[in-house]
């Protein structure tokens, strides 16, 4: 039982009450021991309004329980104590589609257009994050090329620590830039039109790949001139389902945008060490794909130096790709 | 007698925290005419301690040691932690009555 919810069980059913239509909300379970309070606090939040629907994800990889909303909202984050109100509002504002902002903030919005993360990192007793939350959190009705991602720092300090996060509410965009504090929506708003997608992380361009759009990830980057750093982490990282959709980008690349593609290989080449077997046998096809002869010394001193059979076939490939003169148009 | 925690609320992040001491305050002297390479350490005391944590914690650190000296005696116990000590169950319930008068959920007394 949620004890939260359950003491406001009458206030949730006027909200409920109140709702433009039903909403799903999305569970995402790990094996991560936090899960449990994410669950209860779905079904309490079930029971108490009907018309809020809950799905079941199985966490990939080492992802952390959540709740989501569609594809644009995560939170890393039981919505109670002061976090209700703005959850609730936000489902209310979900189910409606109006996402109640005013009009010369959601033409900036709309005209963010590369993909943008938005960290919003809270406490449920801080009695400043609610407001900051309010704010942004309607962001992506706006614009779907915006996500954002609440996190509850106490409950997982480890996120915290890793985003060097001590205080809250602090917000955070895709390309570094921070906000601390009583951040106003506007000033949200100019980070993500003003933001610079070769400073971004491979999570903005996560949800991208996971939509399906690797070749529009392509052409931005073409249109930029610029294979983004971002892009590369997820070819060396070690998420099959986002370093495949990564790899199109970068085949794609290959055909349309030949030099490009070859430009990207060396800082490509410099994750290879800290990748795991399978990206870096991706790795190395790609230099196989993209590459030119330059690479072959590289690849053939790789070659004696790894233990590995599949890596050693991986490499060879490679080998026999660039002697064939590549996939990039060489 | 009754030992307390004294729980403040972080300035940052909004939790309930109290301070401690990680290591003594070491202090030596600057001699007009010699060196001196003597050192001491020397704790913090309870009232002190306190005092210390302004901007780090939502109240008032002054206020919050006068509330408290009304009705015990702020000490740090084994040159560590802060505790609140105080004669009687009464005391007591006055104290955590005073706080939450004074300063809501902002700062509260626990017994150890």
């Amino acid at each position: 039982m949620n004890t939260t919810l359950e003491e406001r069980n009458d206030e949730l059913r006027r909200w409920g009450g109140a709702l433009a239509g039903p909403v799903d909300i999305g569970l995402v379970r790990s094996t991560d021991r936090r899960t449990e309070p994410f669950a209860a606090f779905c079904e309490a939040l079930h029971r108490a309004v009907p018309a809020v629907g809950v799905y079941e994800e199985e966490a990939e990889g080492d992802r952390l329980p959540a709740i989501r909303i569609g594809d644009s909202w995560t939170f890393h984050m039981v919505p109670e104590a002061k976090e209700l109100a703005p959850f609730l509002d936000l489902l209310a504002r979900v189910a409606a589609g109006d996402p109640g902002l005013p009009a010369g903030l959601a033409e900036k919005l709309r005209a963010v257009n590369v993909p943008s993360l938005i960290d919003l990192y809270v406490t449920t007793q801080c009695p400043n994050c609610p407001a900051v939350m309010n704010r942004i959190a309607s962001f992506p009705l706006v614009n779907a090329r915006i996500a954002l991602r609440i996190v509850d720092g106490l409950l997982f300090p480890e996120m915290a620590r890793k985003q060097a996060v001590r205080a809250v509410p602090t917000v955070l965009l895709s390309d570094g830039i921070r906000f601390t504090g009583q951040v106003r929506a506007e000033e949200v708003a100019d980070g993500l039109l003003n933001g610079d997608p070769a400073q971004m992380g491979a999570e903005a361009f996560a949800r991208m790949i996971h939509a399906g759009d690797a070749e529009g990830l392509a052409g931005m980057m073409i249109e930029r001139g610029q294979v983004f750093p971002g892009v590369l982490d997820l070819v060396a990282g070690d998420l099959f389902s986002l370093r495949l959709g990564a790899m199109v980008a970068m085949e794609t690349i290959g055909e349309q945008a030949p030099e490009l593609a070859l430009k990207a290989l060396e800082p490509l080449w410099n994750r290879m060490e800290g990748a795991d077997l399978s990206a870096r046998g991706d790795i190395a096809y790609l230099i196989g794909e993209l590459g030119d002869e330059s690479w072959r010394p590289r690849l053939e001193t790789l070659l004696t130096q790894t233990p590995e059979p599949e890596l050693q076939d991986a490499i060879r490939d490679a080998l026999e790709s660039l002697e064939a003169g590549g996939g990039g148009g060489h | 007698m009754i030992r307390a925690r004294l729980w403040f609320r972080c300035a940052a992040v909004h939790d309930p925290v109290t301070p401690c001491i990680v290591q003594p305050a070491v202090i030596g002297w600057k001699a007009k005419e010699r060196n001196v390479d003597l050192t001491i350490e020397r704790p913090f005391k309870g009232d002190e301690l306190v005092l210390r944590m302004k901007g780090w914690v939502t109240v008032d650190p002054k206020k919050a040691v006068e509330t408290v000296q009304r009705h015990g005696f702020l000490k740090v116990l084994d040159d560590e932690d802060l505790v609140v000590e105080l004669e009687s169950e009464d005391d007591f319930s006055r104290l955590a009555e005073d706080l939450e008068e004074a300063f809501g959920d902002q700062l509260h007394v626990e017994r150890i």
